[in-house]
């Protein structure tokens, strides 16, 4: 058998033996994940059903909206795809400590390859079958489809999830190969020249955007543009030569009992996965091996000089001697230089301020004031969400993972409370940075109410402190030195609890304030209350209020799991 | 200097550490022997803070380290056998981390670094990633990290294991220096030929009993034994 078979063998025994373990997991844990998982399916199912009922209620503009949304929602979760094809895939097989040990065993690389190419489809598309599933089948719980329809749509979504998956490694392979070449060519410069392309690329693209919104903002009374300001990215989504399109026409061609057109599709989508992934796979056995040899001997190239990097952290993080700025400046340092950290935050914010940011050319900005205070109130709860995850996946295994250097942290001059404070300043700047630019750019975008924009600068820097908390804090409580890596930290019981109690508290602190700040500008609540009280006559600004509010629950939701943590950190501590 | 006094460490009903009792003066090199699960793990642990002592008192450097453990780790350091570096600092970034986590000013780190590591040989790998590094290397750039802030006490747990006979000269004299300029270094050993060479006084823990300790002379004297260290540590824990 050939190496690569025995190596997706062995995979899939390993899976195997994961599935049976939860059985001796805790049952409370099962338990959570189970309930977790449930509601979250059918809870979107719901919100997409509501959608579809919503465009339908619309009348006979929902059935030429319904086909080009399913092409535009694909198009969505191929990008997200390949994007997430490209990270798990570079993180497989380049990074992987299991490359390492298989490189010494008579593995060729060619199977090697093969092997992680499987892997990384698998690691980087399961999910996504919790988003497809819910759309799909509420479509088909609205428009009375047959229960077979379920099992089409899973025929479908599996070569879809592996086209755009594949071509994300496609598309990773190729720019470590471009590395290789212009580490050939360029030797020491190579870095040199690809920041000032990155650079110009940059700037290229701000001015881009510009141009971009002149010309909708130009058009925005042209007929032809209602429907794709409505439905933005429609254009794109719409060519008849993506996958995305395939996907979309196949279910809904089969969902009219059209099986000729519905199998077409079918057919046409596994074979491109079958054509892609032969070219994946010749690609590979082409740019892997010189690739990964360019990765471990880079290793051995001796510099005099620091990066410039390194030279600009060290000279960015003056001030007081202190564990803080060692802190700051290590943290920062790992965070820039491990690529599978900073591509998830920058293709999350990326995503969400590339949206934020084309509002106002999507004609957002001239809804009313109920309008843009709704929208501007699910952009923060879409914000708080990605930031809920992110601290979960991030900052939650971070005093675990200093554990493992307890010979030097925890022999430093200092208590592991002041790390664990340490920590949450650290996490709690870098959030409220990004959730302050973000919401300020929604707001601006969607020319928010005075209520609004003020509510917004109170949630988000308590959104930040309460979820820097709640990661950290629960982080200390749970604290596993053992753990190697942030998955297995993350596979405990603790991790579970902070998937769950950052996401709740995120709705509990948007919604109500977004309710509130609904009801004020629709004029069902006043924005002052006036009463008599104790033979007083009282005032109560709506805007206190609720920024009461915001802060007793925010405070409460940080601080208490960092009250729990410095309680269970006083024990490994003289 | 390094006082432990009447020190019991249990865990269940294991006595991993009984009544220690133990006085390291200033610049004295002492070498901690004693086969595996002997103490010597659980001893240096209660020094530096990484577990707390049933019952005792142990002070580092004229400090009581259970009543002021920050002030004494302040004055010690401690080099484990297999320690973890941050993968993805250079070495000169990880001695700028330490010097920050020891309350060193930019100025006197920045003068440090560069000679702690040109003191270690890996200057021309200050701006190498730590996960690039050799084992030796990397035990290179802990131990220059350490001796950054000029520790009074030093715990050293093991500091030979896969070194090359450079790194194990280089490590050696380094020690020996360091205790002639006032240092208080405890050393954990299993290569009996280096406590007997370097070690100004041994002491051997069984069972979690301190059973000899003195200089070399003295410990044969006791054993009334006349041989190597080997025969004399063989003959006293062999049970």
């Amino acid at each position: 058998m050939r190496p690569a078979l025995i190596l997706i063998r062995n995979h899939f025994y390993d899976l195997q033996h994961a599935i049976r373990s939860v059985k001796d997991q805790p049952a409370l844990k099962v338990l959570i994940i189970g309930a977790f998982s449930i509601g979250w399916l059918m809870g979107l199912t719901w919100l997409f059903y509501e959608g579809f009922d919503f465009m339908y209620r619309l009348g006979g503009v929902a059935f030429y909206l319904i086909p080009r949304l399913f092409t535009l929602f694909f198009m969505g979760l191929g990008i997200m795809l390949m994007l997430s094809g490209a990270v798990t895939g570079y993180g497989t097989l380049y990074q992987s400590a299991e490359v390492k040990r298989l490189l010494t065993w008579p593995v060729p690389l060619r199977d090697l390859f093969y092997y992680k190419l499987v892997k990384t489809t698998l690691m980087s598309s399961w999910a996504f079958f919790f988003i497809i599933v819910p759309f799909i089948g509420a479509y088909g719980i609205y428009r009375n489809w047959h229960w077979t329809m379920v099992s089409w749509s899973v025929a479908f979504s599996v070569p879809f999830v592996m086209i755009f998956s594949g071509f994300g490694v496609l598309v990773m392979l190729l720019f470590q190969g471009l590395l290789s070449l212009l580490g050939r060519l360029l030797g020491r410069w190579r870095n040199r020249v690809l920041w000032l392309v990155a650079l110009l690329l940059l700037v290229r693209g701000v001015f881009g955007a510009f141009e971009y919104m002149d010309q909708v903002r130009a058009q925005r009374n042209e007929d032809m543009m209602v429907m794709f300001r409505m439905v933005p990215g429609l254009g794109i989504a719409s060519q008849p030569i993506l996958p995305n399109w395939w996907m979309a026409q196949g279910v809904l061609g089969l969902a009219r009992g059209d099986w000729f057109r519905g199998l077409i599709f079918l057919t046409l989508l596994n074979t491109s996965v079958v054509v892609l992934f032969l070219f994946v796979a010749r690609a590979g056995a082409i740019l892997y091996p010189r690739s990964m040899q360019r990765h471990l001997t880079a290793a051995n190239d001796l510099t005099d000089r620091a990066s410039p990097l390194s030279r600009f952290v060290l000279w960015a993080t003056p001030g007081r001697p202190g564990a803080l700025r060692g802190y700051f400046m290590k943290d920062l340092l790992v965070f820039l230089r491990d690529p599978s950290q900073w591509t998830q935050f920058l293709i999350f914010f990326g995503l969400l301020g590339l949206y934020f940011f084309n509002l106002g050319s999507l004609g957002y900005d001239q809804l009313d004031d109920t309008w843009a205070n709704l929208i501007a109130f699910l952009n923060m709860f879409s914000l708080s969400a990605v930031m809920s995850s992110l601290s979960s996946r991030f900052v939650f295994p971070q005093m675990s993972q200093e554990g493992k250097t307890l010979w030097l942290v925890g022999l430093a001059p200092q208590s592991f409370t002041r790390l664990m404070m340490i920590k949450f300043v650290i996490a709690a700047g870098s959030l409220m940075l990004i959730s302050m630019s973000l919401s300020s750019l929604s707001n601006a975008m969607l020319n928010v109410p005075e209520f609004g924009q003020r509510l917004t600068l109170v949630l988000m820097p308590s959104v930040s402190l309460a979820l820097a908390g709640m990661a950290t804090g629960l982080g200390a409580v749970f604290m596993d030195i053992k753990a190697k890596t942030p998955v297995q930290i993350l596979s405990g019981y603790g991790g579970t609890l902070n998937l769950i109690l950052p996401l709740l508290t995120v709705i509990l602190l948007v919604l109500v304030p977004g309710i509130i700040s609904h009801m004020i500008t629709v004029g069902t609540l006043p924005a002052e209350f006036h009463f008599r009280m104790f033979a007083f006559e009282w005032r109560l600004s709506m805007f206190a209020f609720t920024s009461g509010y915001i802060v007793l629950l925010s405070l409460l939701a940080g601080g208490l799991p960092l009250w729990c943590g410095h309680r269970a950190l006083i024990h490994r501590d003289f | 200097m390094i006082r432990l006094e009447h020190l019991h460490k249990s865990y269940g009903n294991l006595k991993a550490v009984d009544d220690l009792c133990l006085d390291v003066g200033d610049g004295e090199l002492f070498c901690f022997l004693g086969p595996n699960g002997a103490g010597k793990t659980t001893s240096i642990k209660m020094m530096t803070g990484l577990v707390r002592p049933d019952a005792g008192q142990i002070t580092m450097a004229g400090v009581d380290a259970l009543a002021s453990p920050v002030e004494a780790r302040r004055r010690m350091g401690y080099i484990p056998d297999m320690p973890f570096l941050y993968d993805r600092l250079t070495a000169m970034e990880f001695l700028y981390f330490t010097g920050d986590l020891y309350q060193m000013p930019r100025d006197e780190v920045r003068e440090k670094a560069p000679r702690q590591l040109e003191i270690f040989g890996m200057m021309d790998r200050a701006h190498t990633l730590t996960k690039d590094l050799s084992h030796g290397m990397r035990q290179r750039v802990i131990y220059a990290a350490t001796l950054m802030h000029e520790p009074d006490v030093l715990l050293v747990d093991e500091p030979f294991i896969g070194l090359d006979p450079h790194s194990i000269r280089l490590i050696k004299d380094l020690l020996r220096e360091h205790t002639r300029r006032g240092m208080t270094v405890l050393m954990t050993t299993h290569i009996l030929a280096i406590a007997e060479e370097i070690g100004d006084r041994i002491g051997i823990i069984d069972q979690g009993k301190m059973i000899v300790c003195g200089k070399l002379e003295e410990l044969h004297a006791a054993a009334q034994s006349t041989g190597r260290l080997e025969d004399l540590f063989l003959s006293l824990t062999m049970h």
